[in-house]
């Protein structure tokens, strides 16, 4: 397969669903880097290649991937889809040379090596033998038999599509949930006295009428503080994974300092006992969490609210909108983040505790929206009408 | 894309017949791996900009400085600080000079510069003085991208693309990149992932530590260079490289990198009078001169035996 010449069209039409392959890999790729990359596939089908240039899948890998997990998927996906896209043989004609003299550059081409190939193509399949029967068993010489091979349908690579998705659920990736913290400011001009305020300057000096010194004011810093009330064991056990993602990059992903979270941990309703860890050793009263509590604290609560199990308990809904209540007496920023999808709220406690408070889906939308709230920008929530 | 793209070679010899006045003026060794080499000529081709990352220590600003060397290009360096916006990179308008020559002139007639013309008020940044070159591109090194704000790559993008272009609203004048500048992106990674639109934008190279045969060429160029210094003898050479990659393998919250290899081989060759010796080094139980070695306090403990 490898000696036939591909067709440009074909090739072209492979790297399109390598292209989009990696776009449902979560790969942030754009219209241009696929320009681009079909620039490089011209020009390499058409031999216009330097030496000194990679060959043409390391220069996919370098152009697309932007983290060394991605090469890694990258690499899985070129091995399958590299022979139908590029014709194996090193580019045969030198680059064109152009009126930029740079002398020194002929001569290294005359003396530089040839790109190695970083994606060999497979190897061919040995043809299957006919068994030859033995005709003459007595003849002296020895003929070594001849086995069969066993039959096989050819080899014939396709790129994997639709591949069964059995990682786990993450409707957020972390990556996400980084972007998203950063969005939780509250810049207060509290640092220190070294900006330089032009406007500031030019109105003081006419006021005066004569200028005599640059006006400074104070730098801005993010005054945001969070409190992280998180769910945990019981109905929230197969999203573990997810809050603990959530605890890891709001402090790692540099937008709040530690001193800036709180975070605790709590199972069914945060009134039966608040604790500091995920194994539940520290225990804290709700009313000393209570007391931290001001107007510029936000509240991100995570839990199901019930809407794992689907049913419907007025006790868990009368605790939960109790604990909601003493919470909104302190700080209006409060959002609720449900790692249920929002069909399944319908039904269930979930459904009853979204009257009270802006309840959002723990997916990329969802999770800007309620930064978006806790910051003090609410957008209009379709079910909580009441608020 | 340009029709003969500036293609680097990564030979210390090889050098431009006219370089520009900005163009480093001495040879700084510089060993590239091919795929780095290749990663830079293909930046240089498709007018991308470079994304370095790596652990610190590697030689990520290094490069540029070869780069510009090689091909005979000005090197304009940005140092990115936390403060840094990106229309410093672009132009300063220096608004309070003005105000300042406005109120001498009260005094005296203006010497040196004119608070008429706004234009003697205007600095070029590094990115605009490479749009502004003429006859050739510009090497542009923007050191430590993750030190700015998270919206400061997000900024850049808008002038790196095409067209190259920036207004200096001030005056008025708009000034275009004749030829598009090779643009070489550090980033410690200090502060979380960049942003994506701009990861999108660059390619994106990983800078491994060097394996013993690439350090032992990179230590040989480096004493080719400092030819006032006594270069290490090949034994105490090959057992300070076994100890030092031994002690990459261990258990440290930082390790050691290039840089900090080739300070220790100096120290240890160049010091004292005499030079360490290969065998004391063996089998020591501490390794001598550690400050240079272990900089946090937690792996100073973990490799500082005490003597008893």
């Amino acid at each position: 397969m490898e000696t036939s010449p591909v067709s440009p069209e074909y090739s072209q039409d492979r790297l399109l669903g390598l292209f989009e392959s990696l776009r449902q890999r979560s790969f942030a790729l754009g219209m241009e880097e696929y320009m681009a990359a079909r620039f490089l596939l011209e020009q390499w089908n058409q031999g216009n290649w330097s030496p000194h240039w990679p060959d043409l899948g390391t220069a996919l890998q370098l152009l697309w991937c932007k983290n060394l997990s991605e090469r890694a998927t990258f690499h899985l996906l070129w091995q399958e889809v590299s022979p139908q896209i590029a014709t194996p043989s090193p580019p045969t004609s030198a680059f064109p040379a152009s009126d930029l003299a740079l002398d020194l550059e002929q001569d290294d081409r005359a003396g530089a090596e040839s790109p190695t190939q970083a994606f060999p193509p497979p190897e061919p399949d040995p043809p299957p033998a006919d068994p030859q029967p033995n005709d003459s068993p007595s003849t002296a010489s020895l003929e070594v038999p001849l086995e069969t091979l066993p039959v096989r349908a050819p080899y014939r690579l396709t790129l994997l599509e639709d591949l069964p998705d059995l990682t786990r659920y993450t409707p957020l990736t972390a990556r996400a949930m980084a972007y998203g913290w950063r969005y939780l400011r509250r810049p207060v001009a509290t640092g220190p006295i070294d900006v330089l305020d032009l406007e500031a300057t030019v109105e003081q000096s006419v006021r005066q009428g004569f200028y005599l010194a640059p006006v400074y004011r104070r730098r801005y810093q993010n005054a945001a503080q969070l409190l992280l009330l998180i769910d945990q064991r019981g109905s929230m056990v197969p999203f573990h994974a997810l809050t603990r993602d959530l605890v890891e990059t709001v402090t790692t992903s540099g937008a709040l300092q530690e001193s800036q979270v709180e975070i605790f941990y709590f199972q069914n309703s945060p009134l039966l006992g608040l604790y500091a860890d995920r194994d539940f050793t520290t225990p804290y009263a709700f009313a000393q969490v209570l007391e931290t509590l001001s107007v510029n604290v936000s509240v991100l609560i995570v839990s199901d609210a019930g809407a794992a199990r689907g049913q419907r308990h007025l006790t868990r809904i009368e605790q939960t909108i109790l604990f909601l209540v003493q919470i909104l007496q302190e700080t209006p920023k409060v959002a609720w983040l449900n790692p249920m999808p929002e069909y399944r709220w319908s039904g269930s406690s979930a459904e009853m505790v979204a009257l009270h408070v802006p309840m959002y889906p723990l997916s990329e939308t969802g999770f800007s929206q309620a930064i978006d709230t806790v910051r003090g920008q609410p957008l209009a929530h379709y079910l909580s009408s009441l608020l | 894309m340009p029709s003969m793209p500036y293609q680097f070679l990564g030979d210390n010899q090889r050098h431009s017949d006219s370089p520009h006045p900005d163009s480093p003026q001495s040879l700084e060794p510089y060993i590239a791996t091919d795929e780095l080499k290749q990663a830079v000529n293909l930046a240089i081709y498709l007018g991308r900009p470079l994304l370095l990352e790596g652990e610190a220590g590697c030689g990520k600003t290094k490069l540029a400085k070869a780069v510009a060397y090689e091909l005979g290009l000005p090197l304009y360096r940005w140092d990115v600080k936390s403060s840094s916006k990106a229309q410093e990179g672009l132009y300063t308008y220096d608004a309070i000079l003005r105000l300042h020559d406005v109120e001498l002139m009260k005094l005296q007639p203006p010497e040196v510069r004119n608070p008429a013309d706004a234009a003697t008020y205007v600095r070029l940044g590094e990115l605009g003085k490479a749009f502004a070159l003429e006859d050739r591109p510009a090497v542009v090194l923007i050191d430590e991208i993750d030190k700015a704000d998270i919206d400061f790559p997000n900024d850049l993008l808008a002038v790196l693309e095409e067209p190259c272009q920036f207004q200096i609203r001030e005056t008025g004048q708009t000034i275009t990149a004749q030829h598009k500048p090779i643009v070489i992106i550090t980033s410690n990674k200090e502060k979380g992932n960049l942003p994506a639109p701009f990861l999108r934008r660059c390619l994106y190279y990983f800078l491994q530590f060097p394996d013993q045969d690439r350090l032992k060429a990179i230590v040989a160029s480096h004493y080719q260079n400092h030819a006032d210094l006594n270069s290490p003898e090949p034994q105490l050479l090959d057992t300070a490289l076994e100890v030092f990659m031994d002690l990459r393998q261990s258990t440290l919250f930082k390790k050691p990198g290039t840089s900090e290899f080739l300070d220790w081989l100096m120290a240890l060759t160049n010091f004292k009078s005499v030079a360490y010796k290969a065998e004391t080094l063996k089998t020591a139980a501490n390794l001598p001169y550690p400050e240079l070695l272990f900089k946090i306090q937690a792996d100073w403990k973990q490799q500082w035996k005490p003597a008893l």
